[in-house]
């Protein structure tokens, strides 16, 4: 259990999913019946994958973050859909290196930006962010277009006894389990945490803020990919919203905003509570635009408990310091 | 991140980590032994420590490499004397085994202790270098306060007699910087200037800053006329005006004009219905640079194209233009020309005769000899000794600033 008792700042939106999932059994009974849970599992992947993209380059500090993961991943879409499976690419192989291509390229040029020629990252990802709008409706003016048939199968049957979308989020732990344990981790925690300690102790502090955009940009892709599947066709509208969805669920997942404190847990966490927010009132039948409000109180209210911990936290802490 | 985390930071690669986690443990349970932490759980939070705990985390960081120059700046200020020993023990083995050590402190008795040779510096000049087996740490700290160095002094040393009798303009009760430390009573009369002198970091800009109302919280009172002092609105209200020490970060706006920078604290004089009047601001502004001797090519010239010693006096003139009671100055004339600093000696002494109270901190020994009535020295979040500036000299200040304060309880007498 170290993994949870470690990671004491994702204990409240673990429980706040928890809550919600319980919500939404009560409101729906369908949502209990197991043999639907793969369906929530494909619309509730993007949300997941979609704030671990956006965690790593916050936890990065100094102003970190990635505006451009929404629009990036609605131009994966974009080339899945109109212009690989059109010129017949559609094999799993050549899609995902293609996307994950872009990731890497779109990651390094952010990376590069912001670390190097150190423009501010909010301005560095807005820049791109538009670009990759811009991008995604040369590729696709308008809805249209077709996802490669394997990949919406893919997630919606059963391998090996297990539905698709399971098997792709106990991927995704099993790589999040992996990625906790590399130096890289513990690298962008120093480095997010106090740049100028992490540079004094002799880390490559650009290197670790160009690969938290490039891991950061891969993971928007995969997201991409999901969306995708979940829609079956190309939209060059669904993405960008992303980018919102994203930012609010670091920040309700616990992470700080101004880096090296927090992690991707509390972020995927918090993207499926979003999802689970989102479900709920669609079962309650509450117009999109409430919806929209809630995510606003809901995220003030997070910020201000947030703040307010932190505040005593750092107060014990001066206090046994004396 | 925990104390292992903090220990083998930058030991890594980007991605891969260089040790498997049980040796890791192991090098860090090495390196924390050395420095006696050997009963320290590693995963622990390094934020949770105590500040000793953390230097010594820090210290046993930079040991987790292969190094043959070890620099350490002011690395034993938080360590106690079992600890300290410990070190240096550990630091006399590094050096028998040939590794070199750049040791930076301000404490005589660990540069007696530890060093092979000193190297003074004063000014950003390396002043001395010597063989600490021919020196003795009076000799160094004569060079470090420059007192065979006979410098020019631009000061007149003529002191107003600043009225004792009268009431105050700024009451300092029982207060104190932390728990333990003696308690500071003191008065600052109108056109008194107190000098506040210190090493870096012990406690005397906190001081000043409570008495300029930018911090709360310690136990004391501090009072101006009727009023007590809580916030820096309230500091503000009593004709309390405080200069930043940074004047780069937290003194000039660096994109407006001097005229702008001289005005911004004084706009309400003036002013009518809530609106500026240019002419009224133009001559106030005027007024302010005529008395502080500001060399401007236009008022309307943008502020960071003036000099250092120019910015100054603006900031300064900002303070006089809202006409204070009390000026709280933290180190007014650091990195200032001579010809700017002789202009700012000479309008503080004005100041101080037309009777406004001066809190001047300044790293100038020679400053605070000649400038000041009384000095206040602050050593370890403490107050170490007040003296009456009539007859002090800099080698007397230094002492108490080391905090060897005994010999010389008899300047002291301003403590009421």
């Amino acid at each position: 259990m170290t993994w949870i008792t470690n990671r004491s700042y994702a204990w409240p939106v673990l429980l706040a999913v928890l809550i919600f999932g319980a919500l939404n059994a009560v409101a729906s009974p369908s949502v209990a019946e197991p043999g639907n849970w793969n369906g929530m599992a494909v619309g509730m992947a993007p949300f997941v994958v979609i704030a671990m993209a956006q965690a790593i380059p916050v936890l990065s500090g100094d102003g970190g973050i990635d505006l451009s993961v929404g629009p990036l991943a609605g131009m994966v879409n974009a080339l899945v859909a109109a212009v690989l499976v059109p010129s017949g690419w559609s094999d799993p192989f050549t899609v995902v290196t293609a996307s994950l291509a872009l990731g890497v390229l779109a990651g390094l040029f952010n990376g590069i930006m912001i670390a190097v020629v150190r423009v501010q990252p909010i301005i560095a990802t807005l820049g791109t962010y538009l670009a990759f709008q811009g991008l995604t409706l040369e590729m696709l003016p308008m809805a249209g277009g077709q996802a490669p048939n394997w990949l919406a199968v893919g997630l919606a049957e059963t391998h090996w006894g297990v539905p698709g979308a399971f098997l792709l989020l106990v991927a995704l732990g099993v790589l999040w389990l992996l990625f906790e344990r590399t130096a890289y981790r513990r690298n962008l925690m120093a480095v997010g945490g106090d740049s100028r300690a992490a540079f004094a102790s002799g880390i490559n502090v650009a290197g670790v803020r160009i690969v938290a955009y490039v891991l950061g940009s891969l993971l928007a892709c995969v997201a991409g990919l999901l969306f995708t599947a979940a829609l079956g066709s190309g939209d060059p509208s669904v993405g960008t919203p992303y980018t919102l969805t994203s930012i609010a669920a670091v920040a309700l997942g616990g992470v700080a905003l101004n880096g090296g404190r927090g992690g991707l847990l509390g972020a995927a966490a918090a993207g499926m509570l979003l999802f689970l927010i989102q479900t709920l009132f669609t079962l309650a039948q509450v117009s999109i635009f409430y919806i929209q409000i809630m995510y606003g109180v809901i995220l003030f209210l997070a910020l201000t408990l947030n703040a307010a911990s932190d505040r005593i936290r750092r107060r014990r802490v001066a206090e046994r310091l004396g | 991140m925990s104390v292992r985390d903090n220990v083998v930071l930058g030991l890594d690669g980007l991605v891969r980590r260089r040790a498997t986690p049980a040796h890791e443990r192991e090098m860090v349970r090495t390196a924390l032994s050395l420095l006696g932490m050997e009963d320290l759980e590693i995963e622990r939070l390094a934020g949770s420590l105590s500040l000793a705990g953390r230097q010594k985390v820090s210290i046993a960081r930079s040991l987790m490499r292969p190094w043959r120059l070890l620099i350490l700046d002011e690395s034993t200020s938080a360590l106690d004397i079992e600890d300290r020993d410990r070190l240096f023990e550990l630091l006399r083995k590094f050096r028998d085994e040939g590794r070199s050590i750049l040791f930076v402190s301000h404490r005589m008795d660990e540069i007696e202790n530890i060093a092979d040779r000193t190297t003074v510096l004063r000014s950003g000049l390396s002043v001395a270098t010597l063989d600490c087996a021919s020196c003795s740490s009076e000799m160094l700290l004569d060079l470090m306060s420059a007192r065979k160095a006979g410098r020019a002094e631009p000061v007149s040393g003529k002191r107003n007699s600043c009225g004792r009798d009268g009431r105050p303009a700024l009451e300092v009760r029982g207060f104190s910087l932390r728990t333990g430390a003696d308690h500071l009573d003191l008065d600052v009369h109108p056109g008194e200037i107190l000098g506040v002198g210190g090493l870096e970091g012990h406690g005397q800009e906190a001081f000043l800053e409570y008495v300029a109302g930018c911090r709360s919280g310690p136990s004391g009172r501090i009072r101006a006329g009727d009023a007590v002092i809580r916030s820096e609105r309230d500091a503000a209200r009593a004709g309390i005006a405080f200069l930043p020490r940074d004047r780069k970060t937290e003194g000039i706006i660096a994109p407006l004009s001097g005229l702008d920078n001289v005005t911004i604290s004084a706009l309400r004089r003036g002013a009518r219905w809530g609106l500026v009047r240019a002419r009224q601001r133009a001559g106030l502004a005027d007024e302010i640079c005529r008395q502080t001797k500001v060399k401007m090519a236009s008022p309307g010239a943008s502020i960071s194209s003036l000099s250092g010693g120019n910015q100054q006096k603006v900031l300064l003139g900002r303070l006089i233009a809202t006409r204070p009671r009390v000026l709280v100055l933290n180190d007014p004339l650091r990195g200032v020309d001579q010809g700017a600093k002789i202009d700012l000696y000479n309008v503080l002494e004005g100041l101080a005769n037309d009777g406004v109270s001066i809190l001047l901190l300044s790293t100038e020994l020679m400053e605070l000899c000649r400038l000041c009535h009384r000095v206040v020295v602050f050593h370890d979040h403490a107050v170490s000794a007040v003296m009456e500036s009539e007859g002090i000299n800099e080698r007397v200040l230094i002492d108490a600033m080391f905090g060897r304060t005994s010999p010389l309880r008899a300047f002291e007498g301003a403590v009421e």
